[in-house]
């Protein structure tokens, strides 16, 4: 009897041993995050200028949101910060990822802005539409054609980034651009109007964050961390808006009263909201079924499609 | 609705008269600061109807004291004492919120600062102040204590202890017990700092800040995050009226109103949420948030109740089972035990009866007819098998299981059979068998013991290792299936070729089944592609060396013709004669395919299918070598197309590459039959037409292809318009030249054509290869030049001789250059002529002689500037566009004050572009010159037509009018012909008092040149301006 309780314990070091080396050599990889300068994404910043952010992550800085693409393709990094049509594209081409938390939500961010003779929606057939080869200038095209009754062939494109519409626009090149924030305000500036804007289609243009699906489990726990932060960030900004403001503010070298106006186009969802968004039947599942028919090559079946979405992340209600 | 009328006549009623008391907190019981506070309270009551509202300062204490004697009505207090206060009267608001500005910028939060003397800031750290002595004008308030405090904790720094603080009463104390070194680190609420400053206390250098946050726009200096700043409260037991009434009073107080000012502060503005301070006077336990969080064990009860049952209903359950799971085991051990002992005994029966067995050269076992368990093995099985009886005797199906799985079906079948038979006879079979050594053959022959009834109640077998005898028959099997398995067509013949076997590869590859083929010469295999010479050859070395081997073309049955590599060889017989030939051969059709097609993909450009690179290579060698020897001359073309990476980057690869496919089908289908269009890599093509005598018809024929290319291409729904540039280049040459010098020679022209301006031709000059080194490396350096900020815009005053007026300048420019000075406009602009840097240069030249502008006008300073356009600039189709699109976001004045000169040689070049350009300038209001006049023979129909505001005698004819009577009557000209037009006109190159004298004389009263100022920098002009003018005066 002595003997075997003997063995048992020398086995149990042994497992404790082996296993307890494999678990803290996982506490030592780091988790990095990406993120580019979007207003949807400073929570993330803010969090990392209080030391919220877990011990261990590292936040690293992109130029765009390609940059990011890239470095959660190669690897490099394990949460990123997209919009939503970024992250199928890229899971579509076998990255395979979890969308843990809605960051952002555009009502208004998102703008079609008008020549001083467009009168409405009902006079659109036959018009010039400067836009962005983009997902989300396709998502605002389709909605502003549907409003208005219209087929793409009825209108005519011209493929122009916003920063190289105002360029043609006073010259009345053409009669609508579909743009965002800042250079809308630009065009509106040189008489445009504001004729249409994502406030209207809501529930179809996102940022999210991305994790990649193949952590361990301490990164996992590192990550849940990251997201607690987030919205301890999304907290401050509301109980402390001006400091949270001015802070941006500077490190974007922009205005105060700026930063101010930037996010009023953008809805930034707390817990309570990202779970709904998160939920397999919420209106993110429209957005992504959207999409997919429109955007995607393939389309995911809906058994794969609800298993993008991961809520274990988000932290549990106190 | 009854409710609602009686509010309604609340709210329209009059207050009745009413006082009330209202609180301002202080650092120290200072009666003093009433009269800081008095003016806004005054004015409050100017306001108000029915209230009156008196002052008092009081500190902390005392308004603590105070609310717990009810002696207030409203308090003007700090964030922490708000929330003190509102934990004892929770029913006490929020009736307004200080705010404060500075240089314009207002805030209604506030912070801490931390401040040390300015030359301690490199000792002393933000992450150890628990080392320091530290000052402040109260430790009880947010900004000047807690604020800091909190910031310390929350970043996990180490907070100072009481005993290291001293609380001083006011900021200056604060500041002068620093300053005077006897304390370490002051704590200061925002803008305490900046007021001290103002009022000359300290100056700015004098201390620094610790740890600065950086925040947009936000007029004071923090150390801290921010906080909301002071509230007006209004306790609980004040008329809801007057609270009313008082809220609308606050808020209407205006920022311009200086009896606010006296108070320090700026106004106020509706309540905001004191959330942050209370979160972090929780985390620090301040009261009143100062209590611990007591354990209660009722609560936890109560909390947890069905989860305690859960977990004693489960511990119930696990007992239960314990003690049921330890009776059952028991009576199981019992059971076991007595049928271990039966078995033993057995087991040593039947030991006995295996040592008889002993010396038997084969295993004897004995089965169960039904299980077919062995239940005895002779023990001889360790020496034969390897394996010792109790091991087979433990496992269970040892019989079955040992048999090979090939041979397991078929032994059961037979067993299966005898068993129906009634164990007739015995059963003899022979199969592999596994021991722990290996597989063995062996031999295993049964037979059945009956009992007295006639009953099989054993089988009793013998094993017999039969492996050696195997083993020869196996590979005499082996050779046999190597042969009929091969994938090689196999085929045996007699020495005089007649076919004596054939395997199953030789009919699939040939066709031909066995009786078909079987004493035939293979022969007649024969596709006729070789000469009989090759037979001969071969057969030759069969003979000599005993085989060949190569590939050989055959036809196969149905008369396709294959190919097959073969290989014969001769076999000899105990002397050493031929006895037969075996022939053996695959099928490599296949394989000679994908060679052909490899050598396609190797010569052709998978996107396009042209010819690629190395095929054009080889295709011009050869033409090279024939236009040697028949003197025909050919020409190459190298093509590229124009602002083909935007399509890449504007649409994608996908599309760049449709468009690749498109380019190539139209070039194929546009050039001669008998030209070769080859594809470099990415938008780079080669066009070799043969047999060009004529080089003008040659060109022409590259022109079409550049008018093809220019026609639009429709793409997924897109129109795509490109253009293409080509260089062309001829062979022979008067120098020996080598295919790749050629194709370089293509490129460079091209590269010419890409930097006349694309969508053209050009032909290679021999000269021009020295000079485009030289040129590009200048250009390289104009563009550096460009980047690094080199060059500037020098500024020649404009003036009225008569007056001495300054009306305006001419911009010219100059480039500073690093190693040759000041470099003039003549020793660069040349080289940039008619290139994309020359319209860089010139767009340059418009947005800095706009800012220059912008900037006189932001110092009251109104004369105009006008700017040399290049010919080239001016010809550009969006000239007018640039202009606008430079123009944006300056007043209509600096658009005023700009002037273009117009080469008068480059205006009437194109006269209907340039005076459509003129008027849009004019709708614009800018002002045009006509530069160099007198230089480009305009007729009087041209300045008809082109209405510009002032003609400039070119300096030239200035210069010399003086000497040279020509010339004189060239400026009379001038000066007539603006007289006639009724438009100004200047001179240029003014360089004595004479010519100045002459000019007046002549009428022409507007000049410019050295006798009044050579160009001067921009930093000089203003001064320029100031002595000019001082100089004039006097003279008129």
């Amino acid at each position: 009897m002595l003997r075997i309780s003997l063995v048992v314990t020398l086995l149990l070091a042994l497992l404790i041993g082996v296993y307890g080396r494999a678990m803290w050599q996982q506490t030592r990889e780091p988790v990095v995050i990406s993120a580019h300068p979007w207003p949807g994404y400073e929570s993330l910043f803010l969090a990392e200028e209080f030391d919220w952010l877990p011990e261990g992550v590292i936040l690293q800085r992109s130029n765009n949101a390609t940059e990011s693409i890239e470095r959660l393709r190669q690897g490099v990094v394990d949460v990123a910060a997209l919009t939503l049509d970024e992250a199928l594209r890229l899971n579509e081409q076998g990255t395979p990822l979890k969308i843990i938390v809605v960051m952002d939500e555009s009502i208004g961010a998102d703008v079609v802005v008008a020549q001083p003779h467009v009168a409405g929606l009902e006079e659109l057939a036959g018009m010039r539409i400067a836009l962005e080869q983009s997902a989300v200038s396709s998502i605002v095209l389709e909605n502003l054609l549907r409003k208005a009754n219209l087929t793409q062939d009825q209108v005519h494109l011209i493929l122009r980034t916003p920063d190289q519409q105002n360029y043609g626009w006073s010259f009345g090149n053409y009669d609508l651009a579909i743009t965002y924030e800042p250079y809308a305000t630009t065009l509106m500036q040189h008489g445009g109007k504001r004729l249409f804007d994502s406030r209207q289609f809501p529930g179809m243009i996102y940022d999210v964050l991305v994790v990649r699906d193949d952590l361990s489990w301490y990164q996992q726990m590192v990550v849940s961390d990251i997201v607690a932060a987030h919205f301890r960030a999304l907290d401050y900004i509301r109980v402390n808006r001006e400091d949270a403001l001015r802070r941006i503010a500077a490190w974007r070298a922009v205005s105060y009263s700026d930063t101010q106006a930037i996010f009023s186009g953008l809805y930034l969802p707390g817990l309570d909201s990202n779970r709904d968004l998160l939920s397999p039947d919420g209106p993110m599942a429209t957005a992504i079924d959207w999409i997919q028919s429109h955007l995607l090559q393939h389309s995911l079946p809906t058994t794969e499609r609800d298993r993008i979405f991961d809520d274990q992340f988000l932290p549990v209600k106190p | 609705m009854r409710f609602l009328i009686v509010f309604l006549c609340l709210l329209s009623m009059p207050l009745a008269a009413q006082t009330l008391r209202l609180g301002v907190l202080s650092y120290q019981d200072r009666p003093d600061l009433v009269y800081r506070y008095q003016p806004v309270v005054q004015e409050l009551n100017q306001r108000l109807q029915n209230i009156e509202i008196t002052l008092t300062v009081a500190d902390y204490e005392a308004i603590q004291t105070g609310i717990e004697s009810h002696q207030y009505d409203l308090l003007i207090v700090d964030p922490t004492l708000y929330l003190w206060i509102r934990s004892r009267d929770s029913l006490s608001s929020v009736m307004a919120t200080v705010f404060r500005s500075r240089n314009g910028e207002s805030t209604s939060r506030y912070g801490g600062v931390v401040v040390v003397r300015a030359d301690r800031a490199t000792q002393i750290s933000f992450t150890a102040l628990d080392q320091y002595r530290i000052v402040t004008p109260s430790t009880q308030f947010w900004g000047t204590y807690w604020a800091q405090y909190y910031e310390l904790f929350s970043r996990g720094l180490p907070v100072p202890s009481a005993q290291q603080v001293t609380s001083l009463g006011t900021s200056q104390a604060t500041v002068t017990a620093i300053l005077e070194g006897n304390a370490d680190v002051g704590f200061l609420r925002t803008g305490q700092l900046e007021r001290l400053i103002d009022r000359g206390v300290v100056s700015s250098g004098q201390l620094q800040v610790l740890n600065e946050q950086r925040l947009a726009n936000y007029p004071y200096h923090t150390s801290t995050r921010l906080a909301p700043e002071w509230p007006v409260i209004a306790l609980s037991h004040v008329d809801i009226n007057a609270v009313r009434a008082i809220t609308s009073a606050l808020l209407n107080l205006s920022p311009e109103n200086s009896t606010i000012a006296t108070a320090g502060i700026s106004g106020f503005v509706p309540a905001v949420d004191y959330l942050v301070v209370e979160k972090a006077m929780r985390e620090l336990r301040l009261a009143p948030y100062d209590f611990e969080d007591q354990l209660n064990i009722v609560v936890i009860i109560k909390t947890y109740l069905i989860g305690i049952l859960a977990l004693v209903l489960v511990f119930l359950l696990l007992l239960i089972g314990l003690f049921t799971f330890k009776r059952q085991s028991n009576a199981l051990a019992k059971a076991v035990a007595k049928e271990q002992k039966l078995r033993k005994e057995q087991d040593r029966h039947l030991q006995q009866l295996g040592y008889l067995f002993a010396s038997s050269p084969s295993v004897v076992y004995a089965l169960n007819p039904t299980t077919l368990r062995a239940h005895f093995v002779s023990a001889n099985c360790m020496t034969l098998f390897g394996i010792s009886a109790e091991e087979i005797l433990a496992t269970s199906d040892w019989w079955i299981n040992s048999i090979h799985e090939a041979d397991r079906a078929k032994v059961i079948a037979q067993m299966q059979r005898w068993r129906e038979s009634g164990y007739h006879g015995s059963l003899q079979h022979t199969y592999c068998m596994q021991t722990p050594n290996g597989w063995i053959w062996v031999e295993d022959i049964l037979n059945g013991i009956r009992n007295e009834d006639h009953v099989v109640m054993d089988l009793v077998g013998a094993h017999t290792n039969v492996s050696a005898r195997k083993e020869a028959n196996g590979k005499l099997e082996l050779a046999a299936s190597v042969f009929e398995n091969a994938r090689e067509g196999i085929a045996i013949t007699d020495v005089n070729g007649c076919i004596l076997e054939i395997n199953g590869a030789f009919t699939r590859i040939t066709g031909y089944k066995r009786n078909e083929i079987i004493g035939k010469n293979p022969r007649i295999l024969n596709s006729g592609r070789q000469p009989a010479s090759f037979y001969e050859n071969m057969w030759q070395q069969i003979l000599s060396l005993g085989f060949w081997e190569g590939e050989i073309w055959n036809r196969r049955k149905d008369g396709v013709i294959y190919a097959q590599y073969l290989t014969i060889a001769a076999v000899y017989d105990g002397q050493r004669k031929v006895s037969h030939y075996i022939s053996l051969f695959s099928d490599i059709t296949q394989q000679k395919e994908n060679e052909q097609q490899l050598a396609h993909i190797a010569y052709f450009d998978a996107l396009t299918g042209l010819p690629n690179r190395s095929n054009l290579t080889r295709r011009l060698v050869s033409e090279m070598q024939t236009a040697d020897g028949t003197n025909q001359r050919f020409a190459l073309g190298f093509l590229d197309l124009d602002g083909f990476k935007e399509i890449n980057d504007t649409f994608g690869h996908d599309m760049g590459d449709l468009l690749l496919v498109e380019v190539a089908k139209r070039m194929r289908a546009t050039a001669n039959k008998s030209a070769t269009v080859a594809r470099f890599g990415g938008d780079e093509f080669v066009i070799l037409l043969q047999q060009q005598d004529d080089e003008i018809e040659a060109e022409r024929a590259y022109q079409q292809l550049l008018s093809a290319i220019g026609e639009p291409f429709r793409i997924n729904n897109i129109d795509l318009h490109v253009s293409a540039s080509i260089g062309i280049t001829f062979f022979p040459q008067a120098k020996e030249i080598d295919a790749d010098q050629l194709i370089r020679q293509a490129d460079q022209a091209m590269y010419q054509a890409k930097i006349k301006g694309r969508n053209r031709l050009c032909v290679f000059n021999i000269d021009q290869e020295s000079n485009l080194i030289e040129q590009h490396r200048l250009l390289e350096e104009i563009q550096l030049g460009l980047e690094r900020d080199q060059f500037s815009l020098f500024y020649q005053p404009k003036v009225n001789m008569k007056t001495g007026e300054v009306f305006g300048y001419e911009a010219l420019i100059r480039w500073l250059h690093p190693v040759r000075g000041c470099l003039a406009p003549g020793q660069f602009l040349p080289y940039v002529y008619q290139q994309p840097l020359e319209l860089q240069l010139g767009e340059w030249v418009l947005r800095t002689a706009l800012e220059q502008l912008h900037q006189w006008r932001l110092q009251g300073y109104q004369q105009s500037i006008s700017i040399n356009l290049a010919g080239f600039q001016l010809q550009q189709p969006d000239f007018t566009q640039r202009l606008a699109d430079a123009l944006v976001g300056y007043p209509d004045d600096v658009a005023k004050g700009l002037e273009l000169e117009i080469l008068e040689t480059s205006a009437i070049e194109d006269l209907a572009h340039v005076s459509g350009v003129i008027n849009s300038c004019k709708e614009l209001g800018i002002q045009i010159s006509l530069d160099d006049f007198g230089t480009g023979y305009s007729t009087l129909s041209h300045l008809k037509e082109l209405s510009v505001d002032m003609l400039k005698i070119d300096h030239g004819f200035v210069r010399n009018m003086l000497e040279s009577e020509d010339d004189l009557a060239i400026v009379k000209g001038v000066i007539g012909f603006a007289d006639a037009f009724h438009l100004k006109v200047i001179a240029e190159g003014v360089e004595t008092q004479a010519h100045a004298d002459m000019l007046l004389a002549l009428g022409c009263e507007l000049g410019q040149g050295y006798l009044i100022s050579r160009p001067i920098p921009p930093h000089d002009v203003l001064n320029w301006y100031g002595r000019w003018t001082n100089q004039t005066k006097p003279s008129h």
